[in-house]
């Protein structure tokens, strides 16, 4: 005889049709004996009545294709994009944050100074990236600043000792302190001394040679490289640097073979007012007669209204016979054709 | 196993999606069913579905023939709806979602019985209502025995536990339901 218990767990299991057949019979002959198992048997047909009416929900095809898509598109697709999508995520978690922060007003001072300084910092990277690719980019932007300040030139030349210094081709030639500045610790100054030769090597058309060359013709100590750098300047295209180069050689050098070289050169230049001002000066003040006798030839050949009381005044001051009857004779063909021209019309 | 669809199966080992959706479309109309089933709602029975195939195709590679296929994709199931309630808690019993027209509702064979629903509407609803009192595993447990017709055995298998422990699970879940419905 087993247990009731035995019974009860059977009964459920019966309800739930897990019983064997063998066990079914028993369960059932133990029903037909037992009142209380059949009265659990029939509260639990309330259960089972609504368990078989509860209708089933079943999904359409339409639905299951439509899902599977999504379940493919989300497993192949994002295989593909996970590395761009989560990058595009983080991009887009620091706009929202950062857009939520500089749209407080009180945020939008630092902002504006913020995207200035980034801008600076950016055109900075611009520019060094430049030169990487055309070193003449810094030489043409140094060379056509006429309108340099102070402080940039001093931004410029700390630029430039602190490459020598990372080149190892400078050294400190003094040192002093004295004055003071605006935060009272005194001004330093440092005399640099560049130790190493810089080589530059370029064709005559690179903007950093012809400054080197205007730069030798006017201030170098050897007579020979200025001779040489005349020449070569004389060898490139005519531009107003080259011109005016020519002139302050002319005007400030006292060396007379440098000045008659570099009249030579500059009677090449097609002639324009600044040079007929230029032979004006020559012509009634070079204490040179050759250059002022050039001078006063080019004045002749290229002669206007303006060169008239010019002539007459060479004619009756200058120190050079030569020059003074030059001068008239000039004068004379000059006023003469103006006569005569005169006469015509 | 058939020749066919442990082919299926190596084929997506091998990342055929192809053979992955053939995996899906077999077996899609009964785990979708039987998300309904744990979720009552149209929406999250998607998520589930979703989840559950997702899981499948990661998971795959762990599959090495021991057991049958659905039995397995029903284990991955199952704990993503261990899953779901833990996360939701609910049971969205008054309104299934939208978009119902996406699914089908089948009458019960038993003609007496069918009468009945077009008679009481709410009946679907009151036992969903007393599904929603049982215990997680006490819910898996009976949906995948009433509803999913599966022997206590299978049961045992699918969520990896002892028969015994399905059978109390089950018995508790059956007393619970009897007496709540016999209060409605």
């Amino acid at each position: 005889m087993k247990s009731h218990k035995i019974y009860e767990e059977m009964l459920l299991l019966y309800f739930h049709n897990e019983l064997n057949s063998g066990d079914q019979k028993i369960m059932l002959r133990h029903l037909e004996t037992c009142s209380a198992c059949r009265q659990q048997l029939e509260s639990l047909g309330t259960l089972k009545n609504y368990l078989a009416i509860t209708p089933r929900i079943i999904p359409t095809k339409i639905l299951i294709e439509r899902v599977n898509q999504q379940v493919l598109t989300k497993l192949f697709q994002t295989k593909k994009t996970k590395i761009f999508d989560r990058a595009l995520g983080w991009l887009e978690s620091l706009q929202d944050s950062v857009s939520g922060i500089i749209a407080r007003p009180r945020y939008l001072l630092v902002t504006i100074g913020t995207t200035f300084i980034i801008g600076i910092f950016v055109g900075k990277l611009w520019l060094s990236s430049g030169l990487q690719h055309d070193p003449n980019m810094l030489a043409n932007f140094v060379n056509y600043q006429a309108s340099m300040t102070n402080g940039e030139k001093e931004i410029l030349q700390k630029a430039l000792a602190n490459y020598l210094i990372q080149s190892g081709g400078i050294e400190v030639a003094d040192l002093f302190q004295g004055g003071t500045d605006k935060d009272g610790d005194g001004v330093v100054e440092v005399n640099l001394k560049i130790e190493s030769d810089l080589a530059l090597k370029g064709g005559l058309d690179d903007p950093t040679i012809l400054n080197m060359l205007r730069y030798s013709a006017l201030h170098d100590n050897d007579k020979a490289r200025r001779l040489r750098a005349l020449k070569l300047l004389s060898q490139t295209p005519q531009t107003r640097e080259n011109e005016s180069t020519m002139i302050a050689v002319l005007l400030n050098s006292s060396d007379q073979e440098l000045r008659v070289r570099a009249i030579e050169y500059l009677n090449h230049y097609e002639i324009n007012s600044q040079i007929m001002d230029t032979y004006k000066t020559l012509a009634l003040r070079d204490s040179s007669d050759t250059i002022r006798n050039i001078a006063l030839e080019q004045l002749h050949q290229n002669a206007d209204e303006s060169v008239i009381p010019i002539l007459a005044l060479i004619a009756s001051t200058d120190k050079n016979d030569k020059i003074r009857n030059n001068a008239q004779k000039y004068l004379n063909q000059i006023t003469h054709n103006s006569t005569k021209t005169n006469y015509s019309e | 196993m058939e020749l066919l669809e442990k082919e299926l199966i190596e084929r997506v080992k091998n990342g055929d999606e192809m053979a992955f959706r053939q995996i899906m479309s077999k077996y899609g109309e009964r785990i979708m069913g039987l998300a309904f089933h744990f979720t009552k709602n149209y929406q999250d029975a998607e998520d589930l579905y979703q989840e559950t195939f997702i899981k499948v195709y990661k998971n795959i590679q762990t599959f090495r023939f021991e057991s049958e296929f659905f039995t397995w994709v029903y284990r991955i199931l199952a704990n993503q709806a261990f899953n779901y309630y833990r996360k939701s808690r609910r049971m969205s019993i008054v309104d299934p979602g939208e978009e119902n027209y996406l699914w089908e509702t089948i009458p019960s064979e038993d003609s007496e019985a069918a009468d009945q629903v077009t008679l009481n509407t709410s009946l679907r609803e009151e036992i969903d209502r007393a599904l929603m009192r049982l215990s997680s595993q006490q819910r898996v447990v009976f949906i995948l025995k009433h509803y999913e017709g599966k022997k206590i055995k299978d049961i045992a298998t699918i969520l990896d536990c002892t028969e015994g422990t399905i059978k109390r699970y089950l018995f508790r879940a059956t007393r619970k339901l009897q007496t709540i419905l016999a209060k409605a």
